[in-house]
């Protein structure tokens, strides 16, 4: 298909506006919302599951099925618990594991307001949603602490775990994390 | 009732009478949801908790619905639209912008419809997310008055997991149609979004999904109901198609020789576990001359199999056109549009017959997904854990259980289906 040059110029100031303007209603990008909404409860009745080796891997597949580039299953000790609990100020009972799902984007998402450029920071929340619900309804405790930007979960992670840093270092241009899921559900 | 000129919708399907509009109330979720379909799929749809726990986080079925995402993205309350609209100088840009977007978005394939009547739910309950929803009020606007209000509908199918549905009537089949369900909702809540931020309209839920991907150019209207798409055949989630007077170009019907093929074929119709898809040809049914599913012998098995499986899906993966988008199946496909219409029946049973030969005539594949495995049946298992099936080295020495293959005359790669054809033939008659 042959395109005119205003064709091409137009559609190039429409990608523009995708990625890099922000909406005129914050609303348009639904990450804040779903932050605040509350999560679900957790399934009274406890699943049997595999082994925390099985789990793990587990969670990492549906997380690719999701479409994360990279899942992160993080041990967490009472230092690292202090670190979560003094960064996020809630819910003080201490998680074996932390999950952090990650997603690679093209754009820097704190420097691209529009919701292309918001987008990966929107999947990577669905993730963090939807494997939350998979651990709550297999009978275990998950919550979900969400970024307020990106510098933050680099901090928090890189305090939490090198491993999780050197991980995501390695998804370029950009790795983009929503959140860090805290659970006791038995992982390796 | 649509009286307007009737739409170009390909060979597979046509508008050849008056047609009335359905209310949304009239299809099948808010009829289960009201009892209408009797207490079985009453009981099922709104008390019964799923066996399969990721079943449960991605479709429904679970501890509550406030893990279900596409719900909780379907409470998020809708953006407003954008008072300074994006001027569109060229809406052929538009348009390839804005599949760009639902690409980018995730979506498998885009398709932009000319609006018309007969695409819009009647007046009345809109639905947000298959629910009937009261949040965003009814729909007050007539037929005629949604296709002049929003001359566009915009169609964003995912495609589903080609060799995790090959798990058909199975938790591995419902997870991959979770997973797409959650696809699809991300698609087309952002896609509705951008549309308002760019200062136009963008509604979901009043549009009829199959009307607007044929007239979209997706694909065309199957013997199963389903609409067989160019790139994925079967294996798509539609998902809520978004009407919007954002300024493009529609795109046009399709032909891919699905009317051709699915006249002789049958594959879907000979293997459907309940009957519900025709073998004869297609009838005029309010207006529409299509083959018509029995919708309502495929809902009613499903409580009675809720133990093995929640969505059925064997339809769609043993319709030919659901292939690898391979460079054999581009070439299949091409031969067969390329072939004059009245050649076409010779290649047609040319095709069938190399789809029996290599893919076989039921597709019984054993698929090894998530721990998840459908080549063991129910109560052969090692497994005690709910939604798995799958022997893990439960042995006395730690070794694999050795599980028994009567069900698959002692071959390792075929899998289990429950029901098989043969049980439901007894109780639900063909037609």
């Amino acid at each position: 298909m042959i395109r005119s040059g205003a064709s091409r110029r137009e559609e190039r100031a429409l990608r523009d506006i995708f990625v890099h303007r922000a909406p005129y209603d914050p609303l348009t990008i639904v990450t804040p919302r779903l932050n605040d909404a509350p999560e679900g409860r957790v399934n009274p009745v406890v699943s049997e599951v595999h082994s925390p080796e099985v789990m793990t891997e587990h969670l990492q597949v549906l997380g690719r099925s999701l479409g994360a580039d990279l899942v992160v299953v993080l041990p967490l000790d009472d230092g690292a618990n202090r670190k979560v609990q003094d960064t996020f100020g809630s819910d003080p009972r201490p998680y074996a594991h932390a999950v952090v799902a990650a997603v690679r984007a093209h754009d820097d998402i704190d420097a691209a307001p529009g919701l292309g450029g918001q987008f990966p920071l929107i999947k990577a929340q669905m993730l963090d949603f939807v494997l939350a619900s998979y651990i709550r309804e297999l009978g275990y405790r998950a919550t979900v602490h969400y970024f307020s930007n990106q510098v933050a979960a680099t901090t928090l992670l890189g305090a939490v775990s090198s491993t999780s840093s050197h991980a995501l270092r390695r998804l370029r241009p950009y790795a983009v994390v929503a959140g860090i899921l805290l659970t006791d559900l038995p992982l390796a | 009732m649509s009286r307007t000129a009737a739409p170009n919708l390909g060979r597979s399907v046509r508008i050849v009478d008056d047609v009335v509009n359905v209310s949304y109330s009239d299809t099948p979720h808010p009829k289960v949801r009201r009892g209408e379909m009797g207490p079985a799929m009453y009981n099922l749809s709104m008390n019964m908790p799923r066996v399969d726990p990721l079943v449960r986080a991605l479709a429904a079925g679970g501890i509550e619905e406030r893990n279900l995402y596409r719900l909780a993205l379907a409470r998020v309350p809708i953006a407003e639209t954008n008072p300074a609209k994006t001027p569109v100088r060229d809406p052929a840009a538009m348009s390839r912008h804005i599949k760009e977007v639902a690409l980018a978005f995730g979506a498998g394939a885009v398709g932009i419809a000319a609006s018309h009547p007969s695409f819009f739910y009647a007046k009345g309950a809109r639905h947000n997310d298959g629910r009937v929803n009261d949040q965003l009020g009814e729909i007050a606007d007539s037929p005629e008055e949604l296709a002049r209000r929003f001359p566009f509908i915009i169609s964003t199918p995912v495609p589903l997991d080609r060799e995790m549905i090959q798990a058909h009537r199975h938790f591995i089949g419902d997870i991959a149609y979770g997973l797409g369900d959650v696809a699809v909702t991300l698609v087309r809540v952002n896609l509705a979004r951008y549309i308002a931020e760019l200062g136009y309209a963008a509604e979901g839920g009043i549009a009829i999904p199959h009307a607007a991907a044929i007239a979209g150019g997706l694909g065309e209207l199957g013997r199963n109901g389903m609409v067989i798409t160019k790139k994925f055949g079967a294996q798509v989630l539609l998902g809520d198609a978004i009407a919007t007077d954002l300024p493009l170009v529609a795109d046009r019907p399709i032909d891919l020789g699905v009317e051709d093929f699915c006249k002789i074929c049958r594959k879907c119709a000979v293997t459907c576990p309940t009957n519900s898809i025709t073998f004869g040809d297609k009838v005029v049914w309010n207006g529409i001359e299509k083959y018509k599913i029995k919708w309502e012998s495929c809902y009613r098995l499903r409580p009675y199999v809720a133990d093995h499986w929640g969505t059925c899906l064997t339809c769609i993966t043993v319709c030919p056109y659901s292939k690898p988008n391979t460079w054999w199946h581009g070439l299949a496909l091409r031969v067969l549009r390329t072939t004059p219409i009245a050649l076409r029946p010779a290649v047609v049973r040319s095709l069938k017959w190399l789809d029996d030969t290599f893919w076989g005539k039921i597709p019984r594949k054993r698929v090894r997904w998530l721990g998840y495995d459908s080549g063991i049946k129910p109560g052969e298992t090692a497994c005690t854990i709910p939604g798995c099936n799958a022997s893990h080295g439960d042995g006395p020495e730690g070794e694999p259980i050795q599980i028994s293959a009567t069900h698959r005359g002692g071959r390792a790669d075929v899998g289990y289906y429950f029901p098989l054809k043969e049980n439901t033939n007894r109780f639900v008659k063909k037609g």
